[in-house]
């Protein structure tokens, strides 16, 4: 499966529509490259490529805390 | 009474091998009797030859048997039954004996034929059940 | 890559050189148990994996450990001192590009004084060519030696494309939550979503630590906030306690749940081994007593020469002489007795006379020595002096009745009387005769009712025979033994008790769960209610975000597995109707139900998702088969039934002749190469012949094998080679 696929598959959980992350329609057809401002869309493309990519549990969670903290 | 001689020992191995055709010694005595007389087939034992004991004859069993060798003895002997009548107790004596010697003369026979049929067919009393039974036809 | 052909050279029963060609479409290797059809498989397996199977032990073996069993007892008997060498060779053909492999194991061993020595190592050597060139180069780099193994059969389709039949139950053991795993990801690769989900999760742990920071420090009333601590820390160790003893009691369950299930399903089997084994016990009683009774008679029998004198057969003769003989004798001996009464009635007749000259009362003698020592008369009372003619007359009287009474007893006399023995003899021989007279008839019933006794001997043991193989039959296929079978039920029932317990425990521990989970959220809110100011909007968001996005995580790998168990379930019941074709009795569908281990287990329903009945182990292995079938042929974007050859001796007796033949018509088309070994054709000829004329089985190349000794004489194995007949 390419990330695409995999990315799809989430994309495609009522959660996302629920909370309001995105709106309906948006998800299933989505590209890699889409959504780039969306922080749930990129929260999860950064846990499909770590995982895909091999990367360790400890460098992930440094990295989506870069990502999602916001120190003064 | 004595059993009969060398003629009757070669028969004897293959007779205990078997031991569950005859279970008593003077079984297969009376067998080769009566076989011997059915085929009317004496044969003379030569004097000083070997001879086996075993129990008197009185006390064979089954007794009918017995007592048809018996007639048949008489039967195929020459001794004259009103003769015998008339003879003081010693002759008697005598031709008695000469019984048990037609006795001895036809098991004797009897053996030989047993003998002779193991000689034909080695493997007749090994591998025949009903080997003994099968001799009377 | 297709197997163009296979040479097996002095291995295991297969001595001296031996060579089966295979086309595309479905090979079958016929020959019946023991025939060499396993080895035909292990010969396959040892060349490209360097093992085999041993059915006893039920386990993998290298040639380390299988050493001499390896090589043929008939090249080890027949070889002189010197090299043996045992070698499979494989003939593959890729055919995307024009060449060929081959694929060569080799097992040298050393014969020396009548020892045989292998080798510790087998040797594997793989050359590649270009059909149209006739060298072939050999392969040694390892990399590229294992590129080629994978192109031959990739390891993680290997369980499903190169299978023994016994192996089927447990290829897909619908109970060990792995299995399925193992087989979802065959079909689609899952474990990313597993690997996302743990990421998720601990993402979600850590921002929940960091924000539980966050408000502890913003703390106003540091004692309270330090109490509360305390008591979060116990409330999140007592729920860390609960969830372990939750996974574990749903482990426990599942596996009693599965129990159950699989119980249930054995219950027909066991139910039949049961009443097989009652009926095996009663017939070994019925043989036992028969055998006694023929024992009995056997030797009643020859008791039956003197007592029931056989021994006289034939001999009437001697009784005819005797009693010709003693006729004679009662001849003679009645002759004498006339002769002497005539005698006596003569001197009688005198004596009359005699007495007539006296009156009639006639004297006594007594009365007449009287008279003559009177010397009178005393009848008619005259004088009758000594002497004189009247006394002379009287005493000739009486002398003349001495001598009759003397006479007669005299002529009587002999010395012996036999004649009660003699007639005794006779008597006993006219008893005999009688006798004699049924003596042949007599052995007629006597053998008659031994050769019934007999008779129903062998058919008792027969049938004994016929009990016993089905049994054994039963029981390898079904893995109850007739002892387990017996307690089938008890062990049910106490499994549903374990059972009981586990969701008994389960429940508590849920319940507990959500009661800490609750004290948990009010200690939270407490110590938010302690803070001066808000938390930072970043942490807020984070926070959703990532407990947003474990939830996602955990839904979203659930789903894609929900689909993809659908998508095998539905293509194995592809291949399980197509099998089942033209067979009306058992219908339904396959479903792989959930169970609260989080396995699957499959049911066959009806359409309204109604159980339709009880699976026995022939429904089993079919559905297993059908999903072992799914798992490759439902891998997306693959061509794996077209790349791959499924090479297998799936046990098709299980399900009968009509669903062999739809098994054969599905496997050959589903695969575009595949090697059956199948004894199911052996006996049944006019299955054969279906199978060689059915226009709907894509046929390959058919084999019969056959042992050059029979199963009787197989303790002799020096002589044992395996003759290979192609029938097309």
């Amino acid at each position: 499966m390419t990330r695409e696929q995999i990315l799809r598959l989430y994309l495609d959980d009522d959660k996302l529509i629920d909370e309001g992350y995105l709106r309906e329609g948006e998800g299933n057809q989505a590209a890699w490259s889409d959504h780039l401002n969306n922080k749930m869309v990129t929260v999860i493309k950064d846990a499909i490529e770590g995982v895909v990519g091999g990367e360790s549990q400890a460098l992930m969670t440094r990295k989506i805390n870069k990502y999602l903290d916001r120190n003064l | 009474m004595e059993q009969g001689g060398r003629l009757g020992t070669a028969t004897e191995s293959s007779s205990w091998e078997q031991g569950k055709y005859f279970t008593r010694r003077y079984e297969i005595y009376m067998y080769a009797a009566l076989l011997g007389l059915k085929n009317d087939y004496p044969i003379k034992i030569p004097k000083g030859t070997n001879k086996r004991k075993f129990i008197e004859m009185q006390s064979w069993q089954p007794s009918e048997i017995t007592d048809y060798i018996v007639m048949a003895l008489f039967a195929v002997s020459d001794v004259d039954l009103s003769a015998l009548e008339n003879m003081e107790t010693d002759e008697v004596e005598k031709e008695l004996t000469k019984l048990r010697g037609l006795l001895e003369e036809y098991a004797n026979g009897g053996f030989d034929l047993i003998r002779s049929k193991k000689e034909d067919d080695p493997s007749y009393f090994n591998e025949n059940e009903n080997c003994f039974l099968d001799l009377l036809d | 890559m297709i197997i163009e052909s296979i040479e097996i050279n002095n291995f295991m029963c297969y001595s001296g050189n031996n060579r089966f060609d295979f086309t595309e479409g479905m090979n079958v290797i016929i020959g019946d148990n023991g025939y060499g059809k396993s080895k035909l498989y292990d010969a396959f397996y040892w060349a490209m994996y360097d093992q085999c199977f041993d059915t006893n032990e039920k386990q993998w073996k290298s040639t380390r450990f299988l050493g001499k069993a390896l090589i043929s007892d008939k090249a080890i008997t027949e070889s002189e001192d010197g090299l043996i060498r045992t070698s499979v060779r494989m003939t593959l053909k890729d055919t995307d590009k024009d060449r060929q492999y081959i694929v060569e194991r080799i097992l040298k061993a050393e014969k020396r004084e009548g020892e045989v020595i292998p080798d510790n190592e087998s040797i594997q050597e793989i050359t590649f060519r270009k059909i149209s060139g006739m060298t072939g180069k050999l392969i040694t780099n390892p990399e590229e030696i294992e590129r080629i193994k994978r192109k031959v059969l990739p390891e993680n389709i290997r369980p499903y494309m190169w299978f023994q039949g016994e192996q089927v139950e447990s290829i897909i053991d619908f109970g060990e939550s792995d299995s399925l795993s193992r087989a979802i990801n065959v079909l689609s690769n899952i474990s990313r979503f597993d690997e996302v989900k743990i990421v998720a999760d601990a993402w979600a742990k850590s921002v929940g630590e960091q924000y539980h920071r966050k408000v502890k420090a913003l703390s106003t009333d540091r004692d309270k906030s330090d109490k509360l601590e305390v008591n979060r820390n116990e409330i999140v160790a007592r729920i860390g306690l609960l969830e372990n003893d939750i996974k574990q009691c749903k482990e426990n369950l599942g596996y009693a749940e599965e129990e159950a299930d699989k119980l249930v399903n054995k219950q027909e089997d066991a139910t039949r081994i049961r009443e097989l084994d009652v009926s095996r016990k009663s017939l070994e009683k019925q043989l036992e007593e028969i055998e006694e009774e023929l024992r009995y008679e056997r030797i009643d029998l020859h008791k039956k020469m003197f007592t029931n004198r056989w021994v006289l057969k034939g001999s009437e003769g001697l009784v005819k002489l005797f009693n010709e003989k003693y006729g004679n004798y009662q001849d003679e001996k009645l002759s004498k007795r006339a002769e002497a009464k005539a005698k006596s009635d003569a001197e009688n007749k005198v004596l009359k006379e005699l007495q007539t000259r006296l009156p009639i009362n006639v004297p006594e003698p007594v009365f007449v020595e009287k008279m003559l020592d009177q010397g009178k008369c005393l009848v008619c009372d005259r004088e009758a002096k000594e002497g004189s003619e009247a006394w002379n007359s009287i005493k000739q009287l009486l002398d003349r009745t001495q001598e009759v009474s003397q006479g007669g007893e005299e002529k009587d006399q002999i010395i012996n009387d036999f004649e009660s023995d003699f007639r005794r003899l006779s008597q006993h021989g006219y008893a005999m005769e009688q006798d004699i007279g049924r003596i042949d008839e007599n052995i007629v019933k006597t053998f008659t009712r031994l050769d019934r006794l007999d008779k129903k001997r062998r058919s008792t043991r027969d049938q004994l025979d016929t009990v016993q193989k089905e049994i054994s039959n039963l029981v390898t296929e079904s893995s109850i033994n007739p002892e387990r079978a017996r307690h089938l039920l008890s062990e049910l029932l106490a499994n549903n008790d374990h059972a009981l317990r586990f969701r008994g425990n389960l429940t508590r521990f849920e319940v507990e769960l959500e009661r800490k989970q609750k004290e948990l959220e009010k200690i939270d809110k407490d110590l938010g209610e302690l803070i001066s100011e808000d938390l930072p909007s970043w942490l807020e968001e984070k926070k959703k975000l990532l407990l947003d996005f474990k939830e996602i995580a955990h839904s979203t790998r659930d789903r894609v597995f929900k689909k993809l168990v659908k998508q095998l379930e539905d293509e194995a019941n592809n291949h399980y109707h197509e099998m089942m074709q033209g067979n009306l009795s058992a219908k339904g569908i396959i479903k792989l139900v959930e169970s609260t281990k989080g396995n699957y287990m499959p049911r066959l329903v009806d359409q309204n998702e109604n159980p339709l009945m009880q699976l026995n182990t022939g429904n089993i292995i079919l559905i297993k088969l059908a999903t072992i079938m799914a798992i490759i042929s439902a891998r997306q974007g693959s061509r794996d039934t077209d790349l791959y050859t499924l090479i297998t001796d799936a046990p098709m007796s299980v399900f009968g002749e009509d669903y062999t033949i739809g098994f054969c018509k599905t496997v050959s088309k589903v695969y575009r190469q595949s090697i059956i070994m199948s004894k199911e054709f052996y006996k049944n000829e006019a299955l054969r012949r279906q199978l060689l004329n059915d226009t709907d089985i894509n046929l390959g190349k058919v084999y019969m094998i056959t042992p050059s000794i029979s199963e009787n004489e197989r303790s002799n194995r020096n002589s044992l080679q395996t003759l290979i007949k192609a029938l097309n």
